[in-house]
């Protein structure tokens, strides 16, 4: 959790959800500072998408709340929603609209819809405003529905895998403009999933990890790219020390007389007492995002938390 | 104790929210326009000319079937337009609360069907289309307005109506592309189980203390009644899931099941052959 005193954007406590009996959100506590930027991942089936929904007030929990500036958006009267857009990862938009028609009719809803961010997006990213939205490629789609979301200016913008699906360059340029549309909408709260670890890395400045509908662990990005190492610690016997584990470890294996950790070492020193122990070699190794990602999310495990019933994902 | 704003600045915002309303109002009804403009051009052009031009259009039992038959095409299109295309994760994340996407698309369709029977059987009955033909063409040739009963007219707006409401609160309920499809047939099947149901209970029950002359107007009040109240529960009903309902997008309708086509073929049908049978009593 972040523990700060800042007022939140998001604040979800003890939110459950099932679905016929099968639990895709299980007691996840989150909070979302103003103007942050929150990635969240987890496997498929983590609960991530209910969690976004029921955010948005799409779903109703089964208990605990969810609540966006302190509103449970699900009872919320239209100026509270108005504060919050989304864009979700079905894209099941209104196919028979064409982009203009649905930029129109979003218009309605939010005082301060930019119709000129609307249609500069629309040149720059060559959609054809006149053509039907089920006429779009699927990249084509998803760039009409993080521009409706942008162009609502809302304080609060909920993304389920904005990018997915995309071919590497798209999803680039999407992602820049994301950035760019976030700088210029001073302010603006994120939320959102992926599994796309660039795309948590060039936009999350808190990233949570779900797993079986709970929020596992939550780490500010730049520390946790700059303190998590892989850290291997190899003894002149056989096994290593009794009681001997290499601290801040997240992980850690033992093989013969070689413990590996994935450890949070805030700095060296930390290792201090490991480098005294007579014979012990001690190698710290940097990792990458993805692999800091990989190591935290874990091996791979049957989920039981998956729901994939009636066009519900968790 | 309230704060009293002294720079105006709560009846501003009381302004710019009831502003905001209106803007919603008109983006939902906007919506629903573009989204049924063609069911609508063709339900009154072919009304216009059933009623006004070839008169074709001239019973109560006529009206009757094709506004139950209009009605629950469109009961099942403003109801259910979003569950069955897939998009209502997308229209329940944009900040029009459910009540308001309800009543607009009530109130739009609800219009449309007794815009078109109420004219339709206002006109035929006031015989409004030879009044206005004899302006163009002087035949010599004049037919007297219809002379059914106003029982009969009665009724065949009244079956419009419910099989309107009970089909749009079916619709926007509905979890599943096929409830929305089957929408309108239960709400005509339901409309015509009040209607006897409403014949039958005082054929049976109030049989022995209403005199026989009375009997029909009897029955005809108390079928209207039945259908009038069942029309607002389910509008009540419906309502009341509705806004409870959650926000998930699924597939969009991809071909529909060959019994639904049945039923479409064969209730305008039974109705008209039900109808026959009460009119000639």
């Amino acid at each position: 959790m972040n523990g700060t005193a800042e007022p939140a954007a998001i604040s979800v406590e003890g939110l459950h959800k099932s679905f016929r009996g099968v639990r895709a959100v299980d007691g996840l506590d989150l909070r979302v500072a103003s103007g942050g930027v929150y990635g969240l991942v987890g496997r498929n089936g983590a609960g991530k998408t209910t969690a976004l929904r029921t955010i948005m007030g799409l779903l109703r929990p089964d208990r605990g709340r969810a609540q966006v500036f302190g509103v449970d958006l699900i009872r919320g009267r239209p100026a509270s929603r108005e504060r919050v857009a989304y864009v979700s990862q079905d894209l099941h938009l209104p196919g028979w609209m064409s982009t203009a028609e649905l930029s129109r009719y979003c218009s309605h809803f939010y005082c301060r819809w930019d119709a000129a961010l609307a249609t500069d997006l629309i040149r720059r990213w060559a959609i054809d405003a006149k053509r039907q939205v089920a006429l779009l490629s699927g990249g084509q789609r998803r760039r009409v529905a993080v521009l409706l979301a942008l162009a609502s200016r809302a304080e609060v913008l909920v993304l389920d895998e904005p990018a997915a699906g995309l071919d590497p360059i798209a999803r680039r340029a999407l992602i820049e403009e994301l950035i760019e549309a976030l700088a210029r909408q001073d302010g603006c709260t994120v939320i959102f999933s992926t599994h796309i670890i660039a795309d948590l890395e060039r936009l999350a400045d808190t990233i949570g990890l779900m797993d079986r509908g709970r929020l596992t662990s939550e780490h500010r990005t730049e520390d946790l790219r700059t303190t998590t190492k892989r850290v291997q610690v190899v003894f002149p016997g056989d096994v290593p020390p009794a009681g001997f584990s290499i601290p801040g470890a997240i992980r850690s294996t033992t093989a013969g007389a070689v413990v590996t950790a994935i450890a949070r070492l805030p700095d060296e020193q930390a290792l201090a007492q490991a480098r005294a122990i007579p014979g012990a070699r001690v190698q710290v190794f940097s990792l990458s995002l993805e692999d800091i990602m990989i190591e935290l999310i874990g091996p791979d495990v049957p989920q039981d938390a998956t729901v994939e019933d009636e066009g519900v994902e968790a | 104790m309230t704060a009293i704003s002294l720079d105006g600045s709560g009846s501003a915002d009381r302004s710019a929210a009831a502003t905001h309303q209106r803007s919603i109002i008109r983006g939902l009804a906007w919506r629903e326009w573009i989204a049924h403009r063609s069911l609508i051009g063709t339900a009154i052009t072919l009304w216009f000319i059933g009623v006004w031009v070839i008169e074709a259009i001239t019973a109560p039992a006529t009206v009757g079937v094709l506004g139950v038959v209009l009605a629950a095409g469109a009961g099942m299109a403003f109801g259910g337009e979003e569950a069955r295309e897939g998009s209502e994760e997308f229209a329940f994340s944009l900040p029009a609360t459910r009540a308001q996407r309800y009543l607009v698309r009530f109130a739009m369709g609800w219009a449309l069907v007794l815009a078109l029977v109420g004219s339709a059987a206002a006109a035929i009955v006031v015989g409004a289309p030879q009044w206005c033909w004899g302006w163009i063409v002087e035949s010599g040739l004049t037919a007297t307005p219809a002379s059914a009963p106003a029982g009969e007219w009665r009724a065949a707006v009244m079956f419009s109506a419910a099989s309107f409401a009970i089909s749009f609160a079916i619709a926007a309920c509905a979890g599943s592309v096929n409830g929305v499809r089957n929408a309108g047939t239960a709400g005509v099947l339901l409309a015509i189980a009040l209607w006897y149901g409403g014949q039958l209970l005082v054929a049976h029950v109030l049989i022995d203390v209403i005199p026989i002359t009375a009997l029909p107007m009897v029955q005809g009040a108390t079928s209207l009644a039945l259908m009038a109240v069942a029309t607002y529960i389910a509008l009540h009903a419906g309502f009341l899931i509705y806004v409870r309902k959650e926000g998930v997008s699924r597939p969009a309708a991809a071909g529909g099941g060959a019994w639904t086509l049945w039923l479409w073929l064969i209730i305008p049908l039974v109705l008209l052959i039900l109808f026959g049978l009460v009119m000639t009593g």
